[in-house]
């Protein structure tokens, strides 16, 4: 058995009354390639802010390559080897596409290669073809690339996706997948929230439903579709 | 090597020149008085710049230039006041760039590891400013001595030594050549961060603070720095200000003094330094003229300017101007399709 890279403890997290998560314990292994999935409002990005550090746990703990984080700022995580693509792409809009990389990357390399770790960067998640455009005037899809390429820039070795293929065509929700498949490839464990259950199916080894906050069922997708319950509650079949 | 001086051929670029060139001819095309008048507006340009430091390049609004302006004036004074003869003064304006530095990190500290940011840094600084004119406006009884130093309450400390260089005394033109130095050094210090790694981290932390976190940016740390150094700037230019004049008040401490910074910087372009500088220079020019009328014309312009700029030219009257030149004359002119981005 492979050596797990995150290990959540008995996590929850209560805003005010509401619990957005409940006694969650969730292990990934190093490696893996691991969806989040549920109906919305059931603690997914949450569980990804606190792997971040963006919201403070309410219980329970957070180790990350066995060591305990629960109590680390959000920027020793990510220099711990964490990092993440937002929800909504984190992606600086009066900037060219080039600038945006430079502002992820310039902390991880020395100034003299930081146009070759930029190159390498788009060219692994695909989009040198991209020129080096406004962000502003950039599609969505291709802003959602940049933030993946963004995210790489750190040398993480988790990293959480939130919703990457959110608001894309086939064709750009195909290409999403490849760059996913492609960065796991490498060795680099990620950590996956998506919608579009077909895109789920692409890519996940495993996959992980919450509902209410809580696990609901744990699985390989084709584990998790014969599995009537989550059918019921999330994937919409009786 | 073409390539490189097209790319440099900007309208800021070539105002910066003109404009430094202007300021560095000042004193042989103008009376003493002028210069030394144009000294004290150097000091304000100064107190500007710091303000474009911490709310310009990295999006924190403060009103508390002023009092550290007003910190670096007072410590500057009381220093002088207790230690006789000009000797040591080049140590006393280090001394009080320390108190402003060290003032504002102890304040920025509590706040931005406090994760305070936005409206309330505004207000927490508005209440700093506030706090500190009002204490020092009540200590005109004699119990209000640091040393042999009074405090003076509303008349402040007066009689101050001027700065003084080995045997050259900091006064009329040499006080000017001495500010313009150290406002050339700024500036130019602004500029090569703009485009250093800092100007990118700061620029980050500005237009988002949680994803420059998650891009491994130590934000609390960064912003505690740069307000720190801001305060030393807003010290230096109340000491600047104190040589000058020889004396300081509470008034240097005050809500206008603390509102005049920040009309200049949103006015001229806050993310420009460049336009902050001839904004500044425009703006005191124009006061000081007015002044003979009455200083609260120039208040109500001030004012006036604010408003139009929020509503209308919320990147600065200088910036947008810089932005339009470039656009419709220099660009076709160099024949050149810059794609905007960078700091600004």
């Amino acid at each position: 058995m492979r050596t797990p890279i995150i290990d959540l403890q008995h996590v929850s997290k209560h805003f005010g009354g509401r619990k957005a998560v409940d006694d969650v314990s969730l292990t990934i292994e190093d490696g893996e390639l691991h969806g989040l999935i549920g109906p919305n409002g059931a603690g997914k990005t949450t569980i990804l802010k606190l792997i971040t550090g963006t919201y403070e746990l309410t219980a329970g703990s957070v180790h990350f390559d066995g060591k305990d984080i629960s109590k680390e700022k959000i920027w020793k995580r990510v220099r711990d080897g964490i990092s993440i693509k937002m929800q909504i792409p984190g992606v600086y809009h009066d900037l060219t596409l080039r600038d945006n990389m430079r502002i992820a990357a310039q902390r991880y390399v020395a100034p003299r290669h930081l146009n070759e770790e930029i190159d390498r960067l788009i060219e692994m998640v695909g989009i040198q073809n991209l020129g080096n455009p406004l962000v502003k005037n950039m599609p969505h899809g291709q802003q959602q690339w940049l933030e993946i390429a963004m995210s790489l820039a750190s040398k993480p070795r988790l990293l959480l996706l939130d919703e990457p293929a959110a608001g894309m065509g086939p064709e750009e929700t195909q290409f999403t997948a490849e760059i996913v498949k492609r960065i796991n490839a490498t060795g680099m464990t990620i950590i996956f929230i998506d919608h579009d259950m077909d895109f789920v199916e692409q890519i996940a080894k495993r996959v992980t439903v919450l509902h209410q906050g809580r696990i609901f069922a744990e699985g390989t997708m084709a584990e998790i579709r014969q599995n009537e319950e989550v059918a019921e509650i999330y994937l919409g079949k009786a | 090597m073409m390539n490189k001086l097209k790319k440099w051929i900007t309208t800021e670029n070539i105002v910066a020149v003109a404009l430094f060139g202007y300021l560095f001819t000042y004193p042989m095309m103008n009376s003493a008085y002028r210069t030394m008048n144009m000294a004290n507006f150097l000091a304000s340009i100064i107190l500007a710049l710091s303000l474009a430091l911490v709310w310009g390049y990295t999006g924190i609004f403060s009103y508390a230039q002023a009092a550290f302006y007003g910190i670096g004036g007072y410590t500057y004074a009381i220093l002088c006041k207790n230690f006789a003869g000009p000797t040591l003064t080049p140590a006393f304006l280090l001394a009080a760039m320390a108190v402003g530095f060290l003032a504002a990190m102890i304040l920025s500290f509590f706040m931005f590891y406090g994760g305070i940011n936005d409206v309330f840094v505004a207000l927490i600084t508005m209440c700093v400013t506030l706090v500190l004119e009002t204490f020092l406006q009540q200590t005109a009884g004699p119990q209000w001595k640091i040393g042999k130093a009074a405090l003076g309450g509303f008349n402040g400390i007066n009689s101050i030594t001027k700065l003084t260089f080995g045997s050259t005394v900091m006064r009329d033109k040499n006080l000017y050549i001495f500010a313009l130095v150290l406002l050339t050094i700024i500036y130019l210090g602004f500029r090569y961060m703009e485009r250093s790694k800092l100007g990118y981290t700061l620029i980050s932390i500005r237009e988002n603070r949680e994803r420059s976190e998650l891009f491994g940016y130590n934000v609390a740390f960064i912003q505690m720095m740069i307000f720190s150094v801001a305060g030393a700037m807003a010290a230096l230019a109340g000491v600047i200000y104190t040589t000058w004049g020889g004396y300081i008040v509470p008034t240097a401490v005050g809500m206008t003094q603390a509102t005049i910074p920040v009309v200049l910087v949103a006015a001229g372009g806050k993310k420009n330094s460049t336009a902050v500088i001839l904004f500044s220079l425009f703006y005191l020019t124009l006061s000081q003229r007015l002044a003979a009328s009455g200083t609260q014309y120039s208040l109500i312009i001030l004012g006036a300017i604010l408003l139009l700029v929020v509503l209308f030219v919320p990147k600065g009257i200088i910036h947008s101007l810089f932005e339009i030149l470039d656009e419709k004359v220099v660009n076709p002119l160099l024949n050149r399709s810059e794609k905007k981005g960078g700091c600004k």
